[in-house]
């Protein structure tokens, strides 16, 4: 999968990469018991700190979407394959009455982030 | 006229021809000679004629000493040139110049292993159908052909640093990643058909060994295994800021630096037409490849007129980062 982590972007970098798996997730591209590469070969390659890369993992950890096990690394796990459709449906639907209504993308941002609270 | 450029790639070429032919003829044809000697050497201690082949209940064919290891020195040198040929024509990677190399140096071994050790059992004896078997003396021969092979091919000096001539094609796929972003793409990719690759070979290798009785050529079979087992069966593929790199469980490795990447495109690969099979392969004009399956693969163009194809899922994001991030490399 793609990893990207922006330097210039106002979102903490392990919220970035955390983001990321979630959405491949998601979006079906991460089946369970995939590897998601060793955080300290994921930190190196990105030249950023590795204790960045495991908080990302500790965080989706957390979550359920992964296990980590000595040894075997960040393994994803059937819970992160849950059939999301009819989330993407509704998601789809946001982005379109967004652009539809002319709303700035980060108003929309704000809005979803409130109504999750 | 002579430009700089072409004199520093006439003096590398001149080195990689001469690796090439230590590696495939000078080791390859000194193990033949010393093998073959020491057979000759033992002619008087031998049974007359020797026993050439061994069955479930022990040796069921012989032959004469003479005919076997000529046999033997032919199929040897005969190898050894279509490996020097391979090297010479399309080693423009160091990884083919490797597997010519290495694949050479472990066939003459394997074969002279192999006929030293029918041949040490038999000394003093005059019934040849007494001669012990060879279980021992296989397994130590394949052990040290394998460990010569790997020391000769790490031994070949790998690609001198040759940056791309060419930016990446205007028309190839990219991706967007803003100046302030760094990726990484990662994917794995799994050996298909493991087991019947594993079956057929020893399938073959056994049929032909019984039916024509000639030890030496299920051992020849035996290399084709050999070579499927050594393409590992796992691989992680990586394209980030150092380039393109795949990697193997046990440490094979394919590494493209993003400066020497003229373009990556998706392609799909058909494995026994355009690589003669799976893992760790060399195509037509020296194209390397990492085949586990046939269908979509990353299709590098490197500097240098060499090829890189490996086999893995979603390979439109890998070659589209691929592009992305040479041109920043290129600029």
């Amino acid at each position: 999968m793609l990893f990207r982590v922006d330097m210039a972007a106002s979102a903490p970098l392990f919220a970035q990469l955390a983001d990321q798996v979630r959405s491949a997730a998601a979006a079906g591209e991460l089946a369970a018991g995939e590897r998601l590469p060793a955080a300290r070969d994921l930190a190196l390659s990105l030249q950023i700190n590795v204790h960045t890369v495991l908080r990302a993992y500790a965080e989706l950890r957390d979550e359920g979407l992964i296990e980590l096990r000595r040894g075997r690394g960040a393994v994803v796990t059937a819970r992160a394959e849950h059939d999301l459709g009819a989330l993407h449906e509704a998601v789809a639907q946001l982005a379109a009455t967004t652009r539809r209504l002319g709303v700035a993308p980060e108003t929309a941002h704000a809005l979803l982030t409130e109504a999750l609270r | 006229m002579t430009t700089p450029d072409t004199a520093t790639s006439t003096a590398t070429r001149g080195r990689h021809l001469a690796a090439t032919l230590v590696g495939t003829i000078v080791i390859p044809a000194a193990i033949l000679t010393a093998g073959a000697v020491l057979a000759l050497s033992w002619r008087d201690a031998l049974p007359d004629p020797i026993a050439t082949h061994w069955g479930t209940d022990g040796v069921d064919g012989v032959g004469s000493l003479g005919v076997t290891v000529g046999l033997m020195v032919a199929i040897v040198t005969a190898f050894s040139a279509g490996m020097a040929a391979l090297g010479i024509w399309w080693g423009r990677a160091a990884l083919t110049r490797r597997l010519a190399a290495g694949a050479a140096v472990w066939f003459s071994a394997v074969q002279m292993g192999v006929l030293l050790g029918t041949l040490t059992g038999q000394r003093g004896l005059t019934d040849p159908y007494q001669a012990p078997g060879l279980g021992g003396a296989i397994a130590a021969t394949f052990a040290a052909a394998t460990a010569a092979a790997i020391v000769v091919a790490f031994l070949v000096p790998g690609d001198a640093a040759q940056p791309a001539a060419a930016a990446i094609p205007a028309d190839a796929p990219r991706l967007a990643v803003a100046a302030t972003e760094r990726a990484i793409w990662v994917r794995r990719t799994t050996q298909h058909h493991v087991g019947s690759m594993v079956a057929v070979t020893a399938a073959l290798s056994l049929t032909m060994g019984t039916l024509t009785r000639m030890w030496w050529l299920s051992g020849v079979l035996v290399v084709g295994l050999a070579l499927i087992l050594l393409g590992a069966l796992r691989w992680t593929v990586t394209v980030d800021a150092a380039g393109f790199t795949v990697r193997s469980a046990l440490g094979f490795r394919t590494h493209v630096p993003l400066d020497e990447v003229e373009g990556a495109a998706v392609t799909h690969v058909a494995p026994i037409r355009q690589f003669g099979g799976w893992g760790m392969r060399l195509g037509a004009q020296g194209a390397t490849g990492v085949i586990t399956r046939k269908g979509e693969a990353i299709d590098v163009t490197r500097s240098g007129g060499r090829r890189t194809v490996v086999t893995v899922d979603d390979a439109a994001t890998g070659a589209a980062l691929l592009n992305t991030l040479a041109d920043r490399a290129h600029r």
